[in-house]
């Protein structure tokens, strides 16, 4: 069981959640998610529900979630107070892949949203590794770009940004430059700024970066949601359909252990509402 | 006083407690395997598998109910050939009785995954789901009629040796009938239930969640209808009944046990609690312990006792057979 050190809303119906639990701050790599129980052994709602690891610190043994409210789990979770505890399974899943040591030049990483949540881990891995990134971060406005100020080296909050490679964009052009965040990213991959694109956030932002992917010809992991049941790869429940391979037969792919990352050519993201 | 005796018979099985892992939720095996040693349980029932692989059907494949859950997976397995060369040679090795689940559109296919199963290392029992459709009744699942839960029965029987268990659909309209009609094509079990029909519709879509419109309802929701439906099959047969739905603690096992069922199967409750399989077994023994009771086959059917007429036919777990049915199909 997690201790819940911490339950706070950071935006309307977004919150953040700082969990105590060694084994996962100790092992969770960027991209990798916890499969959490709803408290007080609930059989209603049933499931689990997963959160990407939004960031995890190791010597302290907690971990950060970010979470919106959509449904009645995360209404209940939200109601949750400092001192609970929650039952939480993980890390599971595949993390993202870091960029080859020996390459040259600086990676992308493109957040929608909520969708930030596991790229504040991997910027600061990638920070640690020497990798340079640019960051773009898109939301429908100002209130809704919520984590942004967990971003590591990214100042006090939104209106100091004095990290020059923290771009915001919001859709109602509230801060930041207004449009959407692949138009960043459109600029950014036409100037050759990255060798490597991370991203995550609503589906039809994912599609538009796998496409400008491969219209610039840089590589793309992508993290995915899907429904989700065991998380454990037993159940088959959270399938994606993979992008066909030779011989064209349709497969599925399973979010919960051979994603959430995926690179984008692994997957159909065509095929997904 | 002694542990008490959790262990039981269903057919050639002799299971060291009467809690599986129900098919469909636990894979092969694998995943659970990494969390807990898989041989505490008293049998592993794997997925579904089909002669040739099966992609599954497109997302979205699950939606949560109250208390349940609709599944739409649509038999995504990696085929027969796939099972006997990577899966069965560690299942063998696993400790732990394996029951295969077979699925077929036709009871030839039935018989040619039996008959290819039956020299198989570490494969104990066959658990035929007739709740595929049959397309040779119009696509009717076999086990929406007796008869065709019959035919496919008695067909597998002649094709293995091994344990037969029929793994009954509660969508019919009597499921005595369907239980009967498996013991006289001569399995050796029968196990009930699997999914009930039921159906969500998304309303920011305005269309049915599923591409198939229609997915099986499991979880605690389901519970007390499995709880009829166990009951009325173990009156009904004399051969025992494995019950499943919704059983996600002890507690839930052991309403099952009393009702009639010889071994209990954990399916959902695997998602919730990925050691629920284990934490029903520690359960149960406790229950048996603390009320002094020394052997788990005491408690078979105990709920029943007096609810029909003494049976007297030497069926000690079930509930005993009322009259000898004639064959309604």
């Amino acid at each position: 069981m997690a201790e819940v050190l911490e339950n706070c809303e950071i935006g309307p119906g977004c919150f953040r959640m700082r969990l105590a639990d060694a084994n996962v701050a100790r092992s969770a790599r960027p991209g990798q998610f916890v499969h959490v129980r709803l408290p007080g052994s609930s059989l209603d709602p049933l499931l689990r529900r997963p959160f990407s690891v939004c960031l995890a610190d190791p010597g302290e043994g907690t971990l950060l979630v970010l979470y919106q409210v959509v449904g009645r789990g995360t209404q209940m979770l939200a109601k949750i107070r400092p001192g609970d505890y929650l039952n939480v399974l993980g890390p599971l899943g595949r993390g993202f892949d870091m960029p080859p040591a020996d390459g040259k030049g600086d990676v992308a990483l493109v957040a929608g949203g909520l969708g930030i949540a596991p790229l504040i881990m991997l910027s600061r891995d990638l920070s640690r590794a020497g990798v340079g990134c640019s960051f773009l971060v898109g939301g429908r406005s100002q209130d809704l770009l919520v984590g942004v100020d967990l971003v590591p080296c990214a100042g006090a909050g939104l209106a100091a940004t004095p990290r020059r490679d923290l771009q915001v964009v919001t859709e109602d052009g509230s801060i930041g430059r207004q449009g959407l965040v692949t138009d960043a990213l459109d600029d950014l991959l036409r100037d050759g700024g990255a060798r490597c694109v991370y991203a995550c956030g609503p589906v039809g932002m994912l599609r538009e970066v796998g496409r400008l992917g491969e219209a610039h010809r840089v590589p793309v992991q992508v993290s995915l949601e899907e429904r989700m049941a065991c998380g454990l790869g037993a159940c088959l429940g959270c399938a994606v359909k993979a992008r066909p391979g030779r011989g064209g037969r349709e497969t599925y792919l399973r979010v919960c252990v051979d994603g959430p990352v995926f690179w984008a050519g692994e997957v159909d993201l065509d095929g997904i509402a | 006083m002694a542990s008490p005796d959790l262990s039981v018979t269903i057919g050639a099985i002799r299971m060291k407690n009467p809690v599986m892992a129900a098919s469909g939720t636990f894979g092969f095996g694998r995943e659970f395997g990494q969390l807990f040693d898989i041989s505490v349980l008293g049998a592993v029932v794997t997925k579904g598998i089909t002669l040739e692989p099966r992609a599954g059907n497109p997302p979205p494949r699950l939606w949560e109910t109250p208390c349940g859950l609709l599944n739409s997976v649509g038999l995504q397995n990696p085929g027969l050939e796939a099972f006997i060369s990577e899966e069965a040679p560690r299942l063998a090795g696993a400790g732990v009785p394996v029951i295969v689940n077979i699925s077929g559109d036709t009871v030839a296919e039935f018989c040619e995954l039996a008959s290819r199963l039956e020299d198989v290392a570490g494969v104990a029992a066959i658990e035929v789901n007739v709740s595929c459709p049959n397309i040779h009744a119009a696509g009717r699942p076999f086990a929406s009629d007796p008869g065709s839960v019959y035919s496919v029965t008695a067909a597998v029987r002649r094709a293995t040796t091994k344990t037969l268990i029929v793994k009954l659909s509660p969508n019919i309209a009597d499921i005595a009938d369907a239980a009967r009609a498996a013991e006289m094509g001569g399995s050796d079990a029968v196990s009930c239930v699997n999914t009930f029909l039921g159906m969500a519709v998304d309303t920011a879509r305005m269309r049915p969640v599923f591409a198939r419109v229609f997915a099986g309802l499991s979880g605690p929701a389901i519970r007390p209808l499995a709880l009829r439906a166990v009951w009325e099959a173990a009156s009904a047969v004399k051969i025992p009944v494995v019950g499943i739905g919704g059983i996600s603690s002890a507690a839930d096992a052991i309403e099952f046990l009393l009702a009639g069922a010889r071994a209990v199967a954990v399916g959902t409750g695997n998602f919730v609690s990925p050691t629920a399989c284990p934490e029903v077994v520690a359960g149960i023994g406790s229950y048996l312990e603390e009320r002094g009771i020394r052997f788990l086959r005491d408690l078979v059917g105990r709920a029943a006792a007096g609810a029909f007429a003494d049976p007297g036919d030497g069926n000690p777990h079930g509930h005993g057979n009322r009259e000898e049915p004639e064959r309604p199909w």
